[in-house]
């Protein structure tokens, strides 16, 4: 647990806790991060699972909205590490804090290889492909659960 | 009857009474509510993006709406009928409570904006339907959705930070 007392004790853990506003500011950062990927994560596979936006060519959408979904994941990868080194010993007491965490290193892990890569073979509308199917639904999924764990992690502590 | 003592009352009523004393009623109805929080405010920032120009660029402005409208009005009614519940715990002090007054007022201004919108510039959305870059009024209309939600999430999240349980 030196790794917890050294981010707690930090110059960084310290600054973010000095000003009672900073830790909220941070916090809502989070969430807006949060529905920014949800929402195009949620449009994205929806359309290449043939559920939405079926007359638009999928390769094209997904591209689009793919510039927001890591434009959503750049902001958790900086407001989620700055919440962690303000509290690092209060998320590891509440339940499963390192499974949440191994939650969404999966989801990311997925997206960034095998989602990817397949997504990026689809050229206009061929998304119909069960190649492809299968990795939106993995992918939406994972993505799912990863965001119910963080969720219920900010609802209930 | 002045509206702070009918917000005591609802309090104090059963329903309220029960869901207060129950370990998992608040964090569960937050955890809910943040659900369909995710959902509205996903399609909505995504709907505003296309308004703006910087997202669905390609996509017809009203395809993005048929799509997307489903969903959010679907997560609305979920956190309307959890926001509901949240408030009948503790009424009382939301009343006085700024930042739900905030929150309140923001609600009616996007509830506002989205009407004026249907109402106005996008009867005619069939003449700047496939542009990328839509008429200015309809971009405004946009941008104040985007400030508007955003001005949600940080008056629903202060709410947390700043009710008065005064014991």
């Amino acid at each position: 647990m030196d790794f917890l007392e050294w981010c707690q004790n930090s110059a960084l853990g310290a600054a973010i806790r000095h000003d009672a506003w900073t830790i909220p500011a941070i916090e809502i950062l989070h969430l807006a991060g949060v529905v920014l990927l949800f929402g195009s994560v949620l449009i994205t596979n929806l359309r290449f699972l043939g559920r939405i936006l079926t007359s638009e060519p999928a390769g094209p959408l997904a591209a689009d909205l793919g510039r927001w979904t890591r434009a959503g994941l750049m902001l958790l990868a900086v407001t989620g590490p700055l919440l962690f080194f303000a509290m690092p010993k209060k998320l590891f007491e509440t339940p499963d804090f390192a499974m949440k965490l191994a939650l969404v290193a999966v989801a990311a892990t997925y997206y960034f290889t095998i989602y990817r890569r397949r997504v990026a073979t689809v050229v206009f509308d061929q998304a119909k492909t069960d190649y492809v199917k299968t990795a939106a639904a993995i992918s939406l999924g994972l993505w799912i659960i990863a965001i119910l764990a963080g969720l219920e992690l900010g609802a209930f502590s | 009857m002045s509206l702070l003592e009918i917000a005591q009352a609802v309090e104090a009523a059963p329903f309220g009474t029960a869901l207060r004393e129950s370990r998992y009623g608040f964090p569960g109805l937050i955890f809910v509510h943040l659900c369909g929080l995710l959902v509205t405010a996903g399609t909505i920032f995504l709907w505003d993006l296309r308004l703006l120009g910087v997202g669905f660029r390609s996509t017809p402005v009203s395809r993005v709406g048929k799509a997307l409208l489903p969903w959010t009005w679907s997560g609305f009614g979920v956190m309307l009928l959890t926001g509901s519940a949240m408030v009948c715990i503790e009424a009382g002090r939301l009343y006085s409570n700024t930042a739900f007054r905030v929150k309140l007022m923001l609600l009616i201004l996007a509830g506002l904006n989205v009407l004026t919108f249907h109402t106005t510039i996008y009867r005619g959305v069939s003449r700047w339907d496939t542009q990328a870059v839509v008429p200015a009024r309809a971009r405004l209309a946009g941008a104040v959705s985007l400030l508007l939600w955003c001005g949600l999430l940080i008056a629903g999240r202060m709410i947390g930070y700043t009710i008065n349980y005064g014991e």
